[in-house]
């Protein structure tokens, strides 16, 4: 099995030193020289009376400071479930992490004691959820939502904290902050609000930043705004960001790299351009192959994937796609593919898949794209 | 709470009844206990200077009742009191922390349902003994079961919402969570019990005062203890047993009147 740290990765945009030397990025903060984040084998279940749920099952991938790695898959896939394990934040009733480990910055996420998780969320890794209009607590003022994180973790007083959001919210885009400080959730906009939970979650600089579905819940052009938002929010601060989307999208124009994630696992991993150009994984071209394009004709008709995602209450014996899956051979059904370099692709592409999408079903593609990717 | 007629009627009677608890010594015309005429067999009724009546004693009705008023509300609130903070901490810890604590706790809090609440209220005054405080401490352990009750299931699903993983997610220990994020989120049907409560809890000091159970001291304008004590006369002189009635019907209805006005301002099911 090969796990993260053997995979070879792109070449990234270089951090810029002049950051780090400002500060922006806390390069101090670190403890060892391997990547920032590194996943292993991350398995998740979900154990109620009649059945257990197989929500994630080995998932491994690595993160380096400032570096943005898109998480795409349909619902149930267990993107989110990935997200909310690293964190623990999985409800403790019927959650179970049976083996896995999630190494942040040299400690084990999934070994640590409650009180020190405290410590690192929010201050060290901080989550962005899907749904502005149901994350802000709706009898508490914007203003102590905001300043609560920074006095917890950073033993601001009240007047420093005060200072601090008003700041926040100025940085993401919020005009008028002093005033809008005293306001309730309900005077806020949607977009307004998501600016709101970004502003609550960079307040400690965190140097990890996962954003589960951020723009889901939004308008088009408010989607646009908050992505830029956070774009440029990833680039000032030198944050690492864990974008979590079924948005292809979305990660076409935020990520530099991208995991497609089906049933618990990921199938393919590649920088962003790489995988849009040349998908390996049936999965990855069904997918591409469902979005609808500004360049193509009118009657171009769309090509859904078959079928429906697996149960995951069985356990599974080959790859999860093959009952759904054109290029599926007796082999798909009966072994488990591994992430493994794609033999017909550029650096740090990865795939799990016995039998790739040939080059002939992928240039259809392409040509559909218009040769651009 | 302003298009509620109930609730302004309910406040308006409150709101005289505490007044008149508050200006007891100026507005009575002679202390609770002072005898201003004889002792009679057939007591005289209303007149004008005296409002309400002298009973057997001597003692001005109205005086008595005017600080009864005093005695009602305070007994209402102190045992409120007592069952709301035992039940807010029962209820909130049941609901945030779950499992086996929270099956322990409902369990025994089932069991004080199983009692009717009147009865338990009559057996805990004979393990503590008479006396008011007493009386308050009873009548609000019976009450604890039922805000813990509320606020368990409140607080269940609160437990789950979305602000609460986003401040989770931020860090923010569980304590904290508990009290700023989940309580003040489930607290609004709590109070509205509350308010309800307090009615019941006046009704109760008076009928376990009617039982002989009310505070030692017989000479406490208690409204309850007067109806006992002159239901026997009840063909002898009216006044005795109509003015006290009427105070306890009248604090309650004030009292419920405010709660449910309360409850639909609070209610976001009921709209606005």
């Amino acid at each position: 099995m090969s796990t993260a740290a053997e995979w070879e990765r792109p070449a990234r945009s270089a951090i810029d030193p002049s950051a780090i030397a400002a500060g922006l990025i806390s390069s101090s903060r670190s403890t060892n020289n391997g990547p920032l984040l590194q996943v292993s084998d991350l398995e998740v279940r979900f154990v109620t009376r009649d059945r257990t749920v197989h929500a994630v099952n080995g998932v491994s991938f690595d993160l380096d400071v400032g570096e943005t790695l898109g998480i795409v898959g349909e619902s149930g896939c267990g993107k989110s479930v990935t997200s909310l394990a690293m964190l623990g934040l999985l409800p403790r009733a019927t959650a179970r992490v049976p083996a896995g480990s999630v190494r942040f910055d040299g400690e084990d996420l999934l070994r640590l004691r409650e009180d020190r998780l405290c410590q690192i969320r929010g201050r060290d890794i901080a989550m962005i959820f899907q749904d502005p209009m149901t994350s802000l607590n709706p009898v508490m003022s914007v203003g102590r939502q905001l300043t609560e994180t920074v006095r917890t973790h950073l033993g601001y007083d009240r007047g420093q904290a005060r200072d601090a959001a008003a700041d926040l919210l100025d940085r993401v885009g919020i005009p008028d902050p002093r005033r809008r400080l005293r306001e309730y959730p309900h005077q806020f906009s949607g977009g307004m609000r998501q600016r709101v939970m970004i502003a609550m979650a960079i307040a400690c600089r965190p140097r990890l930043l996962i954003a589960d579905e951020p723009s889901t819940a939004l308008d088009v052009t408010i989607q646009a705004q908050i992505l830029k938002l956070l774009r440029a929010l990833v680039e000032t601060e030198g944050m690492a960001l864990m974008l979590i989307t079924h948005d292809l999208g979305v990660v076409a124009g935020t990520c530099e790299r991208t995991a497609v994630m089906y049933a618990g696992r990921i199938v393919e991993i590649a920088p962003t351009a790489e995988l849009f150009a040349r998908p390996q994984h049936p999965y990855t071209l069904g997918l591409l192959r469902s979005v609808p394009r500004l360049d193509s004709g009118h009657d171009t008709a769309l090509a859904p994937i078959p079928g429906a995602p697996r149960d995951q209450t069985a356990a599974l014996t080959g790859c999860a796609f093959a009952p759904r899956c054109t290029y599926a051979t007796q082999e798909s059904r009966e072994r488990l593919p591994v992430l493994t370099p794609a033999p017909s692709a550029g650096a740090g592409h990865q795939v799990a898949c016995w039998n790739p999408v040939p080059e002939a079903d992928r240039r259809a593609l392409t040509r559909l794209q218009g040769g651009q990717t | 709470m302003r298009r509620n007629p109930g609730a302004i009627v309910g406040g308006t009677v409150v709101g005289l009844f505490v007044l008149l608890a508050l200006a007891a010594p100026l507005v009575a015309p002679s202390g609770p206990t002072e005898v201003v005429g004889g002792l009679a067999r057939t007591p005289p009724g209303p007149r004008a200077e005296h409002w309400f009546g002298l009973d057997e004693q001597g003692r001005d009705m109205f005086s008595r009742i005017v600080f009864g008023a005093r005695l009602s509300l305070l007994v209402g609130f102190v045992s409120v009191l007592v069952g709301l903070s035992l039940g807010l901490v029962l209820g909130s810890v049941a609901g945030f922390v779950g499992g086996r604590i929270d099956s322990l706790i409902m369990r025994v809090m089932d069991l004080m349902l199983a009692f009717p609440q009147f009865l338990l209220a009559v057996g805990l005054i004979t393990l503590l003994g008479p006396g008011l405080i007493q009386i308050m401490v009873a009548i609000g352990v019976v009450t604890v079961p039922q805000f813990a009750r509320l606020l368990r299931g409140s607080v269940l699903a609160q437990r789950e919402a979305d602000y609460v993983l986003a401040a989770r997610s931020l860090g923010t220990p569980s304590l904290r969570i508990l009290l700023t994020h989940v309580l003040p989120n489930s607290i609004a049907p709590v109070i509205v019990l509350a308010t309800l409560t307090m009615a019941t809890a006046i009704i109760d000091v008076a009928g376990l005062s009617f039982l002989g159970l009310g505070p030692a001291d017989p000479g406490l304008p208690e409204w309850g203890r007067m109806l006992a004590d002159n239901a026997s006369r009840l063909e002898s002189g009216v006044h005795l047993v109509l003015f006290p009635g009427f105070a306890i019907v009248l604090l309650v209805l004030g009292i419920n009147l405010v709660g449910d006005g309360l409850r639909e301002a609070l209610d976001p099911r009921l709209g606005r």
